[in-house]
């Protein structure tokens, strides 16, 4: 099967504070000019720590890979570069496909906008079109159970009813790459059961990279586990096994 | 298709390639751009009871107010061209050039959350964000359309056709400066504070509702006020259907061209970094 992520000696490092923003913009617009063809150095200074150090992997198409760990571990940097919202200081990551997936519920709406609007609006974002969103829009409805309150503005929703409605959403905007970021708790107990049973859909024909604290989520979802402790890939196989690597993890 | 992200990624683009990118992201996302204006139109009466109202009263409030302190005298009045008209042509002109500029500058960061968690191209937000503008300035021409019926004011058809042109460095223009400043905004907060202050005194530092003296220091100064130009330009240009000076129009014009250029190599190359530092 074809790698469909490559993510070949990725480090990235953060800067802890700057002196004055000036010195960041002069030190961020400089860099930017710069075509180093060497790799700039990753060695830190007392003001900088790494995030990540010389991550390798790639993700096969159909693959299901967990990324574990600890808080400050670095996923989230990870999945920030996956999908090309932030550049690794050191090595590249190849994408072949839309990337697409929940990295926040609620997150992206317009508020003053009715949750239908709001559909349009994200599935004009995916690059769908007029037609392709009306074929989906009722179902995506029906699916939240939000029905009486669809033509209402987002910013009267409860927050429950906002992580209902983007969960749906992103589930039938059918990305080629689906990322999820800790987002299985979305709305009440009925919801999660179908939302589960939609999202398992989805997962089974899509390549999916899960970020989650929720084990069981895990191992039924997973067919691969990637752990990451401080920067770097510590291990990178098997489920069972990872699993009960990480549950060590201090 | 393949993208390869790496710390040089877009380093290596030239000018040209740059602007190409520039607008295969804007018709890439055009769908997006299309529902987001529109909806934000749409959005914008629909927030109170009165929303239509507001939509239409709001955008001509401080052209209304200045038009009333010059029917009382207030101000030095245009020798050449009928006052209301003066102030309505400069305000529209005025309020779409900064206008244009604080929508701009602020896209970015009000767009922060969706910036954060996809990767959403700036210029698309740029273009985006242009819906409360179009609103205004549809609004404003149409009062000046009614005082131009109203008060029997002779503009030829060549002149509307022409004063449009005259228009389009205008809107590149802040465009531009927007670009530019809304990523000095993600650095330095304080931008928007000073940019604020700026425009309150650059309204009557250039000609927008009483003619700036031309002699003294200010009025040699005032010659590279870009934004006198661009209003007295326009303005004259509707009016007479020509210009005292072309050449300063051009010069402007050929400045705002060499700003976007700027705008575009800014944003495109830092975009990675300022998303970053949001």
């Amino acid at each position: 099967m074809s790698s469909v992520i490559k993510v070949k000696s990725v480090s990235k490092k953060y800067a802890k504070n700057y002196k004055s923003a000036l010195s960041l913009l002069k030190h961020d617009f400089f860099k930017s000019f710069k075509c180093v063809k060497e790799e700039p150095s990753l060695s830190c200074n007392k003001s900088e720590f790494k995030v990540l150090d010389n991550v390798n992997f790639e993700v096969k198409n159909g693959d299901k890979l967990a990324i574990l760990g600890n808080n400050g571990a670095g996923k989230s940097t990870l999945l920030k570069m996956i999908f090309g919202i932030i550049l690794p200081d050191r090595g590249t990551i190849e994408i072949e496909g839309i990337v697409g997936g929940i990295l926040e519920l609620g997150g992206g709406f317009k508020q003053q906008l009715s949750g239908r609007e709001n559909i349009y609006l994200i599935g004009s974002l995916y690059n769908k079109s007029k037609q392709e969103i009306d074929e989906i829009v009722d179902e995506v409805i029906e699916f939240t159970g939000l029905e009486e309150f669809i033509d209402s503005p987002v910013s009267f929703y409860s927050s429950g009813m906002k992580s209902k409605l983007s969960f749906a959403l992103y589930l039938y905007m059918k990305p080629d790459i689906l990322i999820l970021d800790e987002v299985f708790a979305a709305g009440d107990k009925n919801f999660r059961t179908k939302a589960k049973e939609k999202l398992m859909e989805l997962i089974e024909s899509t390549t999916t990279i899960l970020v989650s604290h929720n084990l069981g989520i895990v191992k039924e979802i997973a067919n691969r586990v990637l752990i990451l402790q401080k920067g770097k890939i510590i291990f990178d196989g098997d489920v069972a096994e990872g699993l009960e690597i990480y549950k060590g993890l201090k | 298709m393949k993208r390869v992200y790496s710390s040089n990624y877009r380093c290596e683009l030239n000018i040209f390639q740059l602007i190409s990118l520039f607008f295969t992201e804007i018709f890439s996302y055009r769908k997006y751009i299309k529902s987001t204006i529109l909806n934000d139109i749409k959005a914008k009466y629909k927030q109170d009871n009165l929303g239509l109202l507001w939509s239409i009263i709001l955008p001509i409030v401080p052209m209304s107010l200045y038009i009333l302190l010059a029917t009382i005298k207030a101000f030095k009045e245009s020798e050449n061209i009928p006052h209301i008209f003066y102030i309505a042509v400069g305000m529209t002109v005025w309020l779409l050039i900064s206008e244009f500029i604080v929508s701009t500058m602020k896209s970015i960061k009000k767009n922060k959350t969706i910036l954060l968690k996809s990767n959403f191209p700036f210029s698309v937000i740029y273009i985006s964000s242009i819906g409360e503008l179009l609103l205004n300035t549809f609004v404003r021409i149409m009062v000046v359309g009614i005082i131009v019926i109203y008060f029997h004011i002779d503009l030829k058809l060549v002149n509307i056709i022409l004063g449009l042109l005259f228009l389009m460095p205008v809107l590149l223009f802040a465009f531009s400066v927007g670009i530019i400043l809304s990523i000095f905004d993600i650095y330095i907060p304080d931008t928007k504070r000073l940019v604020d202050m700026f425009l309150r005194y650059g309204l009557f530092l250039s000609s927008v509702i009483f003619p700036f003296p031309k002699d003294g220091v200010l009025g040699e100064l005032n010659q590279f006020n870009i934004f006198n130009t661009f209003i007295e330009g326009v303005r004259n240009i509707l009016y007479f259907g020509s210009l005292e000076s072309y050449s300063n129009y051009v010069i402007c014009s050929g400045i705002t061209f060499v700003l976007f250029l700027i705008a575009l190599f800014l944003s495109l190359k830092l975009e990675f970094k300022v998303r970053g530092n949001l």
